[in-house]
């Protein structure tokens, strides 16, 4: 298939509540509402396997914080983790809301560990939001100093629970609303027979079916939702061709 | 004089031609203050300034330039932040669909900066968390001496114990007494200089008098306070400039009869990086440790604190949560705000049940961690004998001993039943496991370093 360079839709690339479907998470996504309005636990732990919608729930609670008013930053530790980064933690202190992703990703490195431990002791005191993402709950992270690990234990610990497919469908449904279109329930259940059911790459596959739709002229319909998941396949399979 | 919507425009393309988490990352946080002629961009520290001039930057100004008509506009990047007065109403880069972003004050507001670090007033402070009080602290055989110490400093200080030094595992209460006997102090005497600060910041304060060549105001500030507590002393290691100054700090306040009052997670000897004179004069005064908190405490503890966050906990849940989490206070506190928050949103009762089912990941996430693998390769390690001794026949104590201890620890961390606990140790019936039990719990009465070997044990495992 050819692909033509498609118009973005600036309004996606930045997290948003209003693009995420709660399902069973509604819980977490009301404690990171107030967080972001500066209530509630002073520290909450957000956990979940990859493509849970982790990164996309702190993003989002720093733009609510933002619109608010506020002042958030986000910070994601699985790019800084591998050098010696840890001044990017210095003087974040000041910011209403601090949400660090990946906090897992740090664990086992005694400097990395211990700016971390300096900088939630100095959050806290300054009574500011802190919400930390990771895989796992803190209790499962071979976090080595234990002045961090019992700190990360006293946070309110969210797991994200996993969406059926009910819920995957309307998720899947709100996105495409997003991109100023109809998802239909065969062309999004479609979707989710033939392709991995991780939302990440089910949301990634709705961008290339949006990319696709407005590159070719054509209407999304279950044809072109065969095409492009052949062709998500086909790549799939080049890349890991076990 | 800079259109006030041209940061926010010149956000709005950057959000569309970044990434959710770049965006997120690094534009978001920058705040924009009104300047004559020019963006200026404020960091929040000197990493995220560097990134966003080594990685941004350009993108920025051409941006600026072609939504400014062709108008060079310059952007100035620095660290800093506008006070806490001015920020909410301070210039903001926002998310574009104006949903609740403050449309035209995007470089609006008469932002006062104020220096890069922390912001630093005149005035003295104390640093002490009121809500850290003798009060509200529950104690129990784990910690009455450590409490009773704190409490005699709090009354008399620079009198009694100087310099009083606790030490212990973390989250034990440390400087929850370190906070309530700084509150009593003040109490007593309100006029009373009383600082409390972790040993980082009397490091990062250092260093920043030094850059600045203020240490004779660095020496002034810390000789002349009537009480230093600080917190967290093992990060002196290493950190031989600051201990050298803190050495100084500690003889003069001590020849002035000014209270010291130091945390540690260890016995000041067992502190590596600490200069010997330092650890010798931590000794001078009383050095109390604190130990985990029994059931009894733990239970206490729980109930206290749901008294304090206004709703309450019936004693079967309090000993449910107690026996689960014996490791230190801080974990016990999130489990109880998991149950807190799960009933509030639920409206449901807090039941043993409620609590389970709150518990469940978390509970689940524990016990896959703890294997009787995992337990008979601690306890081996513990004892200094080999994994496979614990498997064998062997029956002299020095190995029988460890394999009880290994047993009972099973059944208790685990759960598996005796006859599988039984098998995972060389075949072994399940009466013997049984007779292990038994034999452990009647050893822990009666011979202290056996209590103190599986307590030891049971925190590794389940901490």
């Amino acid at each position: 298939m050819t692909r033509q360079l498609a118009l973005r839709f600036p309004l996606l690339s930045t997290a948003n509540f209003a693009d995420f479907h709660a399902g069973p998470n509604q819980q977490t996504v009301d404690l990171l509402r107030a967080a972001a309005r500066g209530d509630g636990p002073e520290l909450v732990w957000v956990w979940g396997a990859s493509g849970s919608g982790r990164s996309h729930l702190l993003q989002s609670a720093c733009r609510e914080c933002d619109t608010g008013g506020g002042w958030a930053i986000y910070l994601p530790l699985a790019e800084l983790a591998g050098g010696q980064n840890m001044a990017a933690l210095d003087d974040l202190e000041q910011a209403d809301l601090i949400c660090l992703d990946d906090v897992d990703r740090i664990a086992g490195s005694p400097l990395w560990e211990e700016a971390l431990f300096h900088f939630h002791n100095r959050a806290l005191a300054a009574n500011k939001r802190l919400v930390y993402a990771a895989e796992s709950p803190p209790t499962s992270i071979r976090i080595a100093l234990p002045d961090l690990r019992t700190r990360c234990t006293a946070a309110l610990v969210c797991g994200l629970k996993n969406l059926n497919d009910d819920d995957r469908l309307a998720a899947l449904q709100q996105r495409a609303k997003r991109h100023n279109y109809e998802l239909s329930d065969e062309n999004a259940s479609l979707l989710l027979r033939r392709l991995p059911r991780d939302l990440g790459m089910l949301f990634d596959a709705l961008a290339t079916l949006d990319e696709a739709s407005l590159a070719q002229r054509r209407r999304i319909n279950p044809r072109l939702v065969r095409e492009v998941i052949d062709e998500i396949t086909l790549n799939r399979t080049k890349k890991d061709p076990s | 004089m800079v259109d006030y919507s041209l940061w926010k425009r010149c956000c709005e393309r950057l959000e569309g031609e970044l990434s959710g988490q770049q965006f997120s990352t690094w534009i978001r946080p920058l705040l924009a203050v009104e300047d004559d002629d020019r963006v200026r961009l404020l960091a929040p520290n000197r990493f995220v300034l560097d990134w966003v001039r080594d990685h941004f930057k350009e993108r920025i100004e051409e941006l600026l330039l072609s939504l400014n008509n062709g108008e060079p506009v310059a952007v100035e990047l620095k660290i800093g932040t506008p006070d806490e007065n001015n920020r909410r109403a301070s210039a903001k880069g926002k998310g574009n669909n104006g949903s609740g972003s403050n449309g035209n004050s995007v470089l609006g507001g008469k932002a006062g900066l104020v220096g890069a670090g922390r912001g630093k007033s005149s005035s003295f402070k104390t640093n002490l968390n009121g809500g850290f009080t003798f009060d509200s602290f529950v104690e129990g055989k784990s910690n009455q001496l450590a409490r009773a110490a704190a409490h005699q400093v709090g009354e008399n200080a620079g009198k009694a114990y100087n310099p009083l030094f606790l030490y212990g595992g973390s989250g034990l209460g440390k400087t929850h007494l370190m906070h309530a006997l700084g509150n009593l102090m003040q109490e007593i005497n309100p006029n009373s200089r009383v600082l409390y600060l972790n040993s980082e910041q009397f490091v990062a304060d250092m260093v920043t008098a030094l850059q600045h060549n203020a240490m004779n105001e660095f020496k002034r500030h810390y000789r002349s306070v009537n009480a230093l507590l600080i917190d967290d002393i093992q990060f002196f290691a290493g950190k031989e400039r600051s201990q050298e100054e803190f050495f100084h700090t500690f003889n003069a306040l001590l020849d002035s009869e000014q209270q010291i009052v130091l945390t540690c997670d260890r016995y000041p000897k067992e502190v590596n990086g600490l200069e010997d004179r330092l650890k010798t004069r931590f000794g001078w005064g009383l050095t109390v440790q604190m130990e985990p908190p029994d059931l009894e405490t733990r239970v206490a503890i729980l109930k206290s604190k749901a008294k304090l966050a206004g709703f309450g906990l019936n004693d079967d849940v309090a000993f449910f949560l107690a026996k689960r989490i014996r490791s230190n206070v801080r974990e016990l506190e999130g489990a109880l705000r998991r149950v807190a928050a799960n009933a509030e949103f639920t409206g449901q009762e807090i039941t043993v049940d409620f609590a389970k089912e709150s518990l469940r990941d978390l509970i689940a996430s524990q016990d896959k961690m703890v294997t009787i693998e995992n337990i008979q390769k601690v306890v081996a390690q513990h004892f200094r004998i080999r994994q496979s001794d614990l498997l064998s026949a062997k029956r002299t104590r020095s190995i029988a001993r460890p394999r009880q201890i290994a047993m009972s620890l099973a059944k208790e961390l685990t759960s598996h039943s005796l006859p599988e606990i039984g098998t995972a140790f060389g075949g072994r019936d399940h009466t013997t496991v049984m007779h292990a039990c038994r034999q452990i719990a009647k050893l822990r009465e009666s011979e202290q370093p056996v209590a103190e070997d599986y307590e030891i044990l049971l925190r590794m495992l389940s901490g």
